[in-house]
């Protein structure tokens, strides 16, 4: 049975997810990224799945498992919000044994984030971020498509799954997917340096779904 | 991430404080302008209020090195600390910048 919780969301926007839900367990708690603290508020629960009501769809795929945690936030909120910090802390709470890999599990999830918001479900041109001369559109194009509810709103998933000593998070976007054996040649250009990062901290890293979805794996106590 | 423009006798200086996180990005050319306006007097990027940084808000620093390349600036990452330091060594920026 799934019992759902709500932080501060409309009755009708509560009701018309609730509608949504799938058969499965596990506590399902909405809430409104606009409202300032919602985030933390709603990953403090004692929720397994933790979904922002801005995102469109909201529910889609949701699958809730025992010894997992989710997250779905839309991309306008992930864009501002210190979403790889709360997300941490939250899931530190609820699995203690991965306080040994913290800092490691912070700047790969950062980087994971980052590049789901920003190649992912804002679709933005890398090859702006090349040259400084390109740099003001660069940034121009991602105020206005976080502005804009077509990219905005674009559901980004993060899990954290754990078994033994082995936790398992990932990302997931809903843009173009990318060639994940892509590597920009020369290491010190404006882009590029984030997956190196995730593979130098992890365990294991995988990716699906076209390039839309990475798995990193860390060794907990 | 924020930033201000640190005035006073000696060199000139930004200081940049909190996160800097792919989130800055819409602000970076605005950064890098600053920071290059001054860099032909010399120009200290004062890193002790940040926090934190990823890869996006490191590349920053990428575009201000080619800019002082490109132009002779004097540019310099002054206080340096923590888990920043630790970035940014682990990318390799120590050897792009001293990182005082």
């Amino acid at each position: 049975m799934i019992l759902l919780q709500t932080r501060n969301v409309d009755e009708s926007v509560a009701a018309a997810i609730a509608a949504g839900l799938g058969p499965g367990d596990g506590v399902v708690t909405l809430f409104d990224s606009r409202r300032e603290d919602a985030l933390d508020s709603a990953l403090s629960s004692a929720a397994t799945f933790v979904v922002d009501v801005g995102c469109d769809p909201p529910v889609a795929g949701m699958v809730t498992r025992p010894h997992a945690f989710v997250l779905r936030i839309a991309t306008a909120a992930a864009a501002q919000l210190e979403v790889a910090e709360a997300f941490t802390h939250a899931l530190l709470a609820r699995l203690p044994a991965a306080a040994c890999c913290r800092g490691d599990l912070l700047v790969a999830l950062q980087e994971a984030i980052g590049n789901a918001v920003m190649h992912g479900n804002l679709a933005l041109d890398g090859a702006l971020r090349r040259s400084r001369e390109c740099l003001p559109r660069f940034g121009a194009a991602m105020a206005e498509r976080i502005a804009d509810p077509h990219y905005g709103r674009r559901p980004i998933t993060i899990s954290a799954e754990w078994r033994k000593h082995r936790l398992a998070v990932s990302v997931e976007d809903v843009g173009a997917g990318f060639d994940p054996a892509f590597r920009p040649p020369d290491c010190r250009c404006p882009q590029g340096n984030g997956i190196a990062d995730i593979l130098s901290r992890c365990e294991e890293v995988t990716f699906s779904a076209g390039g839309r979805h990475i798995s990193m794996v860390f060794l907990t106590d | 991430m924020q930033y201000h423009v640190k005035e006073g006798a000696g060199r000139a200086g930004v200081a940049l404080s909190g996160r800097l996180t792919f989130s800055d990005a819409p602000q970076f050319s605005k950064v890098l302008d600053l920071v290059v306006s001054r860099g032909k007097e010399g120009c200290d990027i004062d890193l002790a209020g940040l926090d934190f940084i990823d890869s996006t808000g490191m590349s920053l620093f990428v575009y201000v090195y080619d800019a002082a390349k490109a132009e002779a600036l004097d540019i310099t990452l002054a206080n340096v600390k923590g888990t920043v330091r630790e970035a940014l060594c682990r990318a390799g920026f120590d050897t792009l910048f001293p990182l005082g």
